[in-house]
């Protein structure tokens, strides 16, 4: 089941030091053990996993647990580990992942957890009670090994026991780590079919927010359903799979264009920009903030689709009228009909 | 979707080459209309020669007057042309009335008028039609048929067919050039479509293979504009549309050229003699009527389309009176305003 | 007390939906997930004679193909969950279970399900199932069906009779000087929220047996989660439904229960999680629809305008194996004094998709027919619509007698006349124009039933000063997250940002499905209620220990402020709840609380109100409609975030209006398979479709309903809309239709 991350880091050595998304750095950090929690969301509302996990921390630990949170920007409760840097420390790609570092810094434990699955605290609780210095004795075989033994004095005190939750999308580190190193695309060999495999795929490079991503896909399927099955870049949404909704916009070199009818295997060589790679971490685009000022939306499902529409449109700096912009605009459906919210956000932006 | 291998393409020769050489390819360029009926269960190529590397995508002035518009130009790009909004508004309007933002950025010129028909029976794979599936019955003829074809229809078919822009083309007279297995050759844009007759399943008058390279449109020295009417105010196929060149010779018209769009298996050119009626008149909102009526003489209403007939006529008076400059345009020339019939909600009106 | 609640703060969960970083059902990334595909019935009625599934199953990828021969046998549904009738006449939902038999009852019906490896191959395969029929000629039209009914309940609520007499409605109509009689007819129409119905589901293996997880597009996770688990023959506790975010609903995703069961089938057979994402078009066939009505409306009045009897019938219908009833009289019931009031309701059961609640329920189509029937009465006393309402303005509910709860109707009229500029029309017909066009005023009431119904809540308090707040309940862009923040930081004293509210999860404190406009009324006391409890059991931690300042008080002399419990009488004396707990040695502390409505509901009649005023613009060459302006004003107690209210309240408008222009799912006649069956042959209001909107509220706080004096606001905007637009047209032209939608054909057809 969970496979454990590939760790850049071995176990027992020391993590080379790095900003965590409160601003501090790793090593500042140190003199204290600490467990890095990998969400696989921001606050995720429906993480209940996440509050239990909370709870029952400070149950173990009473009084005496400190829980750091990075400050809240804007409405999380935790900043996000945007591209995932932090989580590249540790060889995650988009894993949920709890990382345990001892006193001086060094790795001590690391799982993964499967999607879909609540982080248990029994795991962490287990992993803390595995540098407890239980006296003389070595770590507990529970866990991981330590490739070396815990220095003396690395064992937990229930006061110093300091967790910070850093929480990051499973999407977004899969951008920041795994794919970085992929070149640029190669260059497009005309009249050449990709050569299928046995199994009909053909290897596929695209580039998506600025990253390079090597996929190997059917010719038949969709760059949307590439987008979010296998690249897990759900932000771009399927409304109606068939050009009819606009759910699935993204920026094809630029333009806005329907995720759900263009193949994937068109778009190698595109630029593609999809919903995630708008903001600059935690800077929201100027449109997808001022969705949020005039509440241009209620569910959010075509939200993404929307934004991205608009921020195509805006590009060109013109100052639309009202009517301008329920054309332009009405290629993108809300059925929670936000409409009115949403042709003065885009004035708004225009107007800036 | 059943697999498929794909292609690009690196000439217009080996495209054309390559989908000729095998009866199940198909080109695909913006995809919109070829991916979404291949989802649907539609169209089941067994090779897909994509032509998008071909580029085509450039809009150059033809000696005489004309303008050469790339088959690969974006909708997008084609409309806002300054030389297609200049000479051609009705190209303007009718692309700019079609689809949305994302779809015409997507969609080509060429893509464009070869699009399928939206008759929903077509669409769904369990339904009978003999356009998708020859021999098997036409479920329009006896069900539910209200944006079906008033004419040219057969007891086959009574399918329309969608596009904005070939209805546009077609008053234009514009011209398809196209390379074929049998080389290059060019096709009068009226000639492009064809009546369903008993082979429904063939849209036009290309050979299998056969590309579009471009779309000529002639020298015009005159007025031309495009009108829509659809059920939502946008992003929504015509009910009926209606395209206008016109051209006059001091306060008459020499010519008048008018096609209409949601009523038959093709653009309807009208009747040459109802646009013989026209010429050498003097504008007017009473010899528009009279066109009018003898244009939609023939036209043979199925159970749910007969609104289409008063419809239809109401609004080719109007874009010829609109055309014609004896009734105002309701928006800027070459926008979407100008081809919108209703216009957009709210209060404040594009101006 | 209230400091957050009420403010027009910014969705807490703006930032997750604007980023795409929201997780909707489809989008849990489970690992080793297989994709599901439907086979859906191509005929409407008949049987399943076979099933060749060769070809499928040896299409690359396939796990299994799922029909009725393999699939799991189901338990049959509840009679009831939590109050709502499920079976039967006037029932909520699909008594038939899926796949467990050969009969087919509506085209779409899934017979089968493909699973495979990937979404393509899933879908591949599913095209290569060959089913064989023994087909039968489905019914399709109320008028030729061979079973119809009398429904006696809607969905069993005692409250709802469906066929009612009040008085002696025929003697009364008979003898009436004015007479109307007019019937009034609305197509079927969908849901269609932009986020598909999807289902993951995952089966472990866990100490106790089986264990189910369900991500899933519900607005009902607990009543989800009880009919799967009585489905399956397991224990409630082994099923657990997750819902973070819902993409839209509008009474879709509640009560129709075939498609997460499938996914669970499936997943049981494959043995590994599923994933079944609904195609746009089967949406059509299992999502649930507004049925068609058929309305005949009748009115009596004097000659100055007074109502002396309605009689509101109306022909609706359902599938073969549903039998959910629009309740179209639930306007008619109330909204005018009318001494002698009747209504029914008959039901066809057709061949055709199981209905289900759709955005005012009855309410839309209904009070469409009433409201455009009183204008027609207007027109025919010359009378201003306005002045015929006032003139039947009901001071109590005329069909059980009881007192409003809250009610400023009056005011609303009032308003929505001056901001629409109602006395600067002429009121006569076709008299106005704008270029080429024609343009039309029209107006009507709307109401909306103020329900609340029991829930639950926790909250508990962390010894770092953050709480949290449970509730199963869900977030489907009503802005639930934000508000019960709002409620719940005020109900604790802390500021918002240590305020977490969680929800869409079946372990959650209970909490009723989401819908019928009453989420507000319904968590907001409960959520309250469970701050107030553990803010008491703080106290008490507090008042024991002889460390605390606040030691030995009495417990009301002591109150919440800033995340502090401080003496009412000096607030300087006291200390922060952190401290408290710490001392106590407590991570945190926990409360429930469990709250229903009392008395009140007995004592009371609970509505919404408000008044829609709409400008229309008619090109009457082609037909097309375009909707100028709409001002509306409505009374529905206090907002708890104005904000997030304006939005629900302009997406009810345009849903109505919606209906009113374009809505209209087709089935042909012959096969009753839809014909239409996308989103660019169903046509929503677009962008372009959007009029000018002012919209206002009275905030009068209701003071009965709940101490938040918050009534519901999700559908009142659906209601009235139709009505207005439809008279608005008339004003425009001279032409009454009297049937939705008002497409451009019919106009040009009158
Ligand atoms: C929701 C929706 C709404 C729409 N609304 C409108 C509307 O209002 N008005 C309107 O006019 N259109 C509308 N369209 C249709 C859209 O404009 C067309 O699908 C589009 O223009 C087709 O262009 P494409 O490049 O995407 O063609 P493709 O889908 O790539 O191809 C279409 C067909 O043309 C063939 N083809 C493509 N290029 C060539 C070539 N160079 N030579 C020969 N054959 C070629 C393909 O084999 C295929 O058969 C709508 C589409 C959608 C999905
Ligand atoms: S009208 Fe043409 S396209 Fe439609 S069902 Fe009949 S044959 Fe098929
Ligand atoms: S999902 Fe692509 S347009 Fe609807
Ligand atoms: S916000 Fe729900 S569909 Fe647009």
């Amino acid at each position: 089941m969970p496979t454990p991350p590939r760790p850049l880091t071995a176990l027992g050595a020391l993590v080379p030091d790095c900003a965590l998304p409160d601003g501090s750095r790793l090593a500042d950090r140190r003199g204290q053990p600490l467990i890095l929690a990998f969400a696989a969301h921001a606050w995720d509302p429906a993480a209940a996993y996440q509050s239990a996990l909370f709870a029952r921390l400070v149950q173990e630990f009473d009084g005496g647990a400190a829980f750091v949170d990075v400050p809240p920007p804007a409405e999380t409760w935790h900043a996000l580990d945007a591209h995932g840097a932090v989580a590249a420390r540790f060889g995650l790609t988009g894993q949920r992942a709890l990382v345990l570092l001892d006193e001086q810094g060094r790795l001590r434990w690391q799982v993964t957890v499967a999607p879909g699955q609540p982080i248990q605290a029994g795991q962490v609780l287990a992993a803390l009670e595995a540098l407890r210095p239980a006296p003389g004795a070595a770590p507990r075989p529970a866990v991981s090994a330590p490739a070396e033994a815990p220095a003396p004095g690395s064992g937990l005190s229930r006061r110093t026991f300091l967790t910070a939750t850093l929480a990051a999308s499973a999407l977004l580190l899969l951008l920041g780590a795994g794919t970085a190193a992929e070149a640029a695309p190669p260059e497009l060999a005309p009249n050449v079919a990709p050569r299928p495999a046995a199994d009909g795929t053909v290897p596929l490079t695209l580039r998506i927010n600025g990253q390079s991503h090597r996929l190997q896909v059917e010719p038949r399927v969709m760059l949307l359903d590439a987008l979010r099955e296998q690249l897990h870049l759900t932000g771009t949404k399927k409304g109606c799979d068939h050009g009819q909704c606009g759910a699935c916009t993204v920026h094809l070199d630029g333009h806005s264009a329907l995720a759900c009818l263009t193949l994937a295997v068109m778009n190698e060589g595109r630029t593609i920009t999809t919903i995630e790679g708008l903001a600059r971490g935690e800077e929201l685009h100027p449109v997808q903030a001022a969705f949020v000022k005039h509440d241009a939306f209620q569910c959010g499902y075509c939200t993404p689709g929307q934004i991205m529409t608009a921020s195509a449109l805006v590009q060109d700096q013109q100052k639309r009228s009202a009517a301008e912009i329920r054309e332009a605009m009405s290629g993108n459906l809300c059925r929670c009909a936000a409409y009115a919210n949403i042709i003065a956000a885009i004035q708004e932006v225009q107007g800036a | 979707m059943h697999p498929f291998q794909y292609q690009r393409a690196s000439s217009p020769a080996q495209a054309s080459a390559a989908v000729a050489a095998q009866p199940t390819a198909a080109f695909v360029a913006g995809g919109t209309s070829q991916l979404d009926l291949m989802k649907e269960g539609v169209l089941h190529p067994e090779l897909l020669v994509d032509v998008t590397p071909l580029g085509l995508t450039s809009i150059t002035p033809l000696e005489g007057g004309g303008l050469r518009l790339g088959a690969g130009v974006s909708n997008t790009a084609a409309a806002l042309h300054p030389l297609v909004r200049q000479r051609y508004p009705a190209v303007s309007e009718a692309l700019l009335a079609g689809a949305s933002t994302q779809i015409r950025n997507m969609a080509s010129l060429g893509g464009n008028p070869l699009q399928r028909t939206r008759c929903p029976y077509f669409r769904d794979p369990a339904q009978p039609c003999n356009k998708r599936e020859p021999g098997s019955g036409c479920a329009a003829l006896g069900g539910y048929n209200r944006v079906h074809a008033l004419f040219g229809a057969s007891d086959k078919c009574v399918a329309t067919h969608p596009s904005d822009l070939a209805v546009a083309l077609a008053a234009l007279d514009a011209q398809v050039q196209t390379l074929g297995p049998g080389g290059p050759r060019v096709i009068p844009f009226t000639e492009l479509h064809r009546l369903p007759g008993d082979t429904p399943q063939q849209d036009t008058t290309l050979a299998h293979g056969e590309l579009i390279t471009s779309l000529d449109l002639p020298a015009f020295n005159g007025r031309s504009h495009y009108l829509k009417v659809r059920e939502r105010a946008s992003y929504a196929f015509a009910l009926v549309s209606c395209a206008v060149a016109l051209e006059m010779e001091g306060k008459k018209i020499r010519r008048a050229r008018v096609a209409l769009g949601g009523v038959a298996h093709k653009p309807w050119r009208l009747p040459a003699a109802v646009e013989t009626m026209l010429a050498g008149q003097k504008p007017s909102e009473k010899l528009f009527r009279a066109a009018a009526a003898q244009a939609f003489a023939e036209a043979r209403p199925l159970e749910h389309n007969a609104y289409k007939i008063p419809m239809g006529r109401n609004l080719l008076v109007r874009a010829l009176l609109e055309t014609s400059g004896l009734q105002p345009l309701q928006g800027p020339a070459g926008t979407a305003f100008a081809a919108s019939v209703g216009g957009v909600s709210g209060e404040v009106a594009a101006q | 007390m209230l400091e957050h609640t009420g403010k027009p703060l910014d969705r807490v969960d703006g930032r997750l939906k604007v980023t795409g970083a929201a997780r909707f059902s489809a989008e849990w990334d489970v690992p080793n997930l297989a994709y599901g595909a439907i086979v859906g019935s191509t005929v409407a009625r008949g049987t399943v004679r076979a099933i060749d599934t060769a070809a499928a199953r040896a299409a690359p990828g396939v796990l299994a193909v799922l029909t009725p021969e393999n699939a799991p046998r189901l338990q049959p549904l509840p009679e009831k969950v939590g109050g709502t009738l499920f079976r039967g006449e006037g029932g909520m939902t699909e008594t038939r279970q899926p796949l467990q038999d050969a009969a087919v009852h509506y085209a779409g019906q899934p017979v089968a399900v493909v699973v495979a490896d990937t979404l393509e191959r899933a879908r591949h395969a599913a095209s290569l199932v060959r089913v064989r029929y023994e087909e039968q000629a489905p019914e399709l039209t109320m008028q030729a069906a061979s079973h119809r009914t009398l429904p006696e309940t809607f969905v069993g609520a005692k409250d709802e009779k469906l066929q009612v007499t009040v008085g002696d409605p025929q003697a009364a109509l008979a003898a009436a000087p004015v007479r109307l009689e007019r019937v009034y007819q609305s197509a079927i129409t969908h849901h269609n929220p932009i986020e598909p119905l999807a289902t993951i589901a995952r089966w472990e293996q866990r100490p106790g047996g089986p264990f189910l997880t369900l991500y899933d597009t519900s607005r009902g996770v607990e009543n989800l989660q009880e009919v799967v688990s009585t489905s399956l023959g397991l224990p409630k506790e082994s099923v657990q439904v997750v819902c973070p975010f819902i993409g839209g609903a509008f009474g879709a995703k509640g009560w129709l229960f075939a498609p997460p069961l499938l996914t669970a089938m499936a997943a049981q057979l494959v043995g590994r999680p599923v994933k079944i994402e609904w195609r746009r078009q089967d949406m059509f066939s299992v999502a649930g629809q507004r049925a068609a009505t058929h309305q005949t409306l009748r009115l009596g009045a004097t000659r100055d305008g007074k109502l002396l009897a309605l009689q509101h019938d109306t022909q609706t219908h359902a599938s073969i194996t549903s039998g959910y009833t629009e309740p179209c009289a639930r306007v008619s019931r109330m909204l005018y004094a009318v001494p002698h009031l009747g209504f029914s309701h008959q039901l066809a059961h057709l061949h055709l998709p199981s209905p289900c609640p759709m955005r005012g329920p009855g309410e839309t189509v209904g009070g469409w027919a009433l409201e455009c029937a009183m204008d027609e009465l207007a027109a025919e006393l010359s009378l201003d619509p306005v002045e015929l309402r006032l003139r039947n303005y009901a001071e109590k509910n005329p069909e059980t007698g009881k007192p409003w709860s809250s009610k400023h109707l009056r005011e609303c009229y009032e308003r929505g006349q001056k901001l629409i500029g109602w006395d600067q029309r002429n009121p006569k017909p076709r008299s106005m124009r704008e270029g080429t066009q024609l343009v039309g005023y029209g107006m009507a009431t709307t109401m909306y039933p103020a329900a609340r119904r029991p829930a639950e809540a926790r909250a508990t308090l962390f010894a770092d000063g953050r709480a949290l707040v449970q509730s199963a309940t869900h977030e489907l862009g009503n802005g639930a997250y934000t508000i019960f923040r709002q409620i719940s930081a005020d109900g604790l004293a802390l500021p918002l940002e240590r305020v977490r509210f969680e929800l869409g999860d079946s372990a959650l404190p209970t909490a009723p499905t989401s819908g019928g406009s009453a989420t507000t009324a319904t968590i907001g006391p409960a959520a309250l209620e469970a701050c107030r409890n553990v803010l008491t059991a703080l106290k008490r931690l507090a008042t024991q220990s002889p460390q605390s300042p606040l030691h030995g008080q009495a417990e009301d002399a002591i109150e919440a402020r800033d995340g502090r419990l401080v003496l009412k009488a000096d607030a300087t004396r006291g200390e922060d709840y952190a401290a408290i707990l710490r001392r106590a040695k407590l991570p945190s502390v926990a409360a429930t609380a469990s709250v229903k409505p009392g008395e009140e509901r007995e004592q009371y009649s609970f509505y919404s109100f408000g008044a829609v005023f709409v400008k229309v613009r008619v090109d009457e060459a082609s037909g097309s409609i375009r909707l100028a302006r709409l001002c509306a004003v409505y009374d529905v107690g206090r907002l708890m975030n104005p904000k997030t209210a304006h939005s629900q309240i302009i997406g009810g408008v345009m849903m109505g209006l919606g209906a009113t222009l374009m809505e209209e799912t087709q089935y042909d006649q012959r096969t009753g398979r839809a014909v239409v069956r996308n989103l660019a042959d169903y046509h929503v209001p677009s962008l372009a479709d959007t009029p000018d909107i002012t919209v206002e509220w009275l905030g009068i706080p209701d003071p009965h309903i709940s101490e938040l004096g918050a009534r519901g606001i999700g559908e009142i905007g659906c209601v009235g809309t139709p009505a207005a637009i439809t008279n608005a047209v008339y004003h425009a032209t001279g032409q009454r239709l009297r049937s939705l939608p008002l497409t451009p054909d019919k106009l040009l057809r009158s």
